[in-house]
């Protein structure tokens, strides 16, 4: 017998409409998500372009490649100013954008339209000389903020060279070249690249961004693109927050709830999969979970707080049965997870292996699972991720049924 | 529907959050923000630092609300050049 048979709950990145996504299976609506955003949200579409989403609308995403996600990010706000580039002129040296200055002007600048539509990119073009713009940002204590953009460069350039801050005094700050950390002084690719700067700050006050060529104070004879700038406050890259004026622009966080009934859940004897990227590696516990509305009942597949480490977790009555855990590659990449929990036994699977066994503690009596949350059940810990597919079944699934998965 | 409110302290607005419970409303807090911005010579270096509003300011998309929940409104406020604003 196919497990599709056997798959009570079954949710890929397909279709949607305001405030829901929809379930593959069931097929009677019943396992649904409520998917819930306060704002509008970009994302990548197909094309490659970058597009806004209406408020509750899912993000179906293909900024990872041909095959789309369910994205779901916490909230963010852009800091920049102006991040569209509205009021830069061609030439040469060209007007800066509004709410920019020029640091340095010995080249051209060439106004094209940014990857979203309805911004601006700059390309700046040198021969032997430095061309570089500036904002002024105040930024607050002990907070940590990621400024990153997207370049097209047709030199190896040193990073400091085209991107970097004068911040508040005693801030940290570590260069990041496509999400690898890297000496500033490391080249950038030609072609495409994302750089960006983590920028950890002790004391409040201004920092000065800079961005162009021949920021370290070397001439180049370059050019170099840079579109949809973005200073938040958030240890990594989010999607795109759009802002036009000097006022800060905060995007809500995303949700997906409510899929399922009683009716498609087992608490007694059950398996949870997911098949996503986690946004982020470390930090705070992120969770999908199978509950009864609340973080007392549960069965979740849990990112922990603890670099690159997955649990499988089963909560009773408001107390921890088992915790399985694992410490993966990376879970920033594509992982297929999987928790069994039946009786005593408790089994996480990653990438069709098995992991780690609890052979102790059990399940509720009866079946009280009623929903599967992106959350703990109460709407905290919310999952932070590119998610391809979510899976429930009221059985325990096999070593080899959970490998061919 | 969307508030903005100045709180006379921190505190207080922190207690008006908690006071919330778990909820599905977005909140930013923005804290005190700047009324008046620093100066800076032809080398960036400040020449004079910003002044900051005494109150503590909270934007929050209330979902689900058509008024001010109960203790909120006497803080509301509608600034002439919003500081922050929504997506």
């Amino acid at each position: 017998m196919s497990l599709y048979t056997d798959i009570k709950i079954l949710t890929t990145a397909n279709g949607y409409k305001v405030d829901k996504l929809y379930s593959v299976k069931p097929t009677n609506g019943d396992g649904d998500f409520t998917a819930i955003r306060n704002t509008t949200a970009t994302y990548e579409n197909s094309s490659g372009a970058i597009v806004s989403a209406a408020t509750d609308v899912p993000r179906l995403d293909y900024s990872d490649g041909s095959c789309p996600t369910v994205l779901l990010e916490p909230a963010s706000s852009n800091i920049f100013s102006n991040s569209g580039f509205s009021g830069a002129v061609s030439g040469t040296p060209g007007t800066p954008p509004t709410y920019w200055d020029f640091n340095k002007s010995g080249g051209s600048l060439t106004v094209e339209t940014s990857k979203y539509s309805a911004g601006n990119k700059l390309k700046f073009s040198t021969s032997n000389a430095r061309h570089i713009v500036k904002e002024s940002i105040y930024l607050n204590a002990s907070t940590t903020y990621l400024c990153s953009m997207l370049v097209n460069s047709d030199l190896a350039i040193a990073l400091r060279e085209i991107l970097y801050t004068s911040s508040p005094s005693g801030a940290t700050i570590v260069w990041y070249i496509n999400g690898v950390e890297s000496n500033f002084s490391t080249n950038i690719p030609t072609g495409d690249s994302v750089i960006s700067m983590k920028i950890t700050t002790v004391s409040s006050g201004y920092s000065q961004v800079f961005f162009g060529i021949g920021i370290y104070g070397n001439s180049f004879t370059a050019n170099i693109t840079f579109d949809l700038p973005q200073l938040e406050p958030l240890p990594y890259r989010t999607s795109y927050i759009p802002t036009v004026t000097t006022s800060l622009v905060s995007r809500a966080l995303d949700s997906i709830i409510d899929s399922g009934t009683s009716a498609d859940f087992n608490s007694v004897s059950g398996t949870l999969y997911l098949k996503a990227k986690a946004l982020v590696s470390s930090g705070t516990d992120r969770v999908l979970s199978a509950n009864d509305g609340t973080a007392a009942n549960s069965a979740s597949i849990v990112y922990d707080s603890v670099a690159n480490t997955v649990n499988g977790v089963y909560t009773k009555a408001g107390v921890v049965i088992a915790t399985c855990t694992a410490v993966i590659t990376d879970v920033t990449a594509t992982n297929k997870i999987a928790f069994t929990y039946e009786g005593s036994s408790f089994k996480l699977y990653v990438n069709g292996s098995l992991e780690h066994t609890i052979s102790s503690g059990s399940v509720t009596a009866s079946n009280v699972f009623n929903s599967l949350d992106s959350n703990q059940g109460d709407n905290t810990l919310h999952l932070e991720a590119k998610v391809y597919e979510i899976q429930s079944y009221s059985k325990v699934l096999t070593l080899l049924e959970v490998a061919s998965l | 529907m969307i508030g903005k409110y100045e709180f006379d302290s921190k505190e207080q607005a922190e207690a008006k959050i908690k006071a919330l419970g778990i909820n599905s409303h977005t909140i930013v807090t923005l804290g005190n923000l700047i009324i008046i911005d620093g100066t800076f010579d032809e080398n960036d270096v400040e020449i004079t630092t910003p002044i900051r509003s005494e109150l503590y300011a909270v934007d929050v998309i209330w979902r689900g609300l058509i008024d001010h929940p109960y203790g909120w409104k006497y803080y509301s406020m509608t600034p002439n050049n919003p500081k922050h604003s929504f997506l």
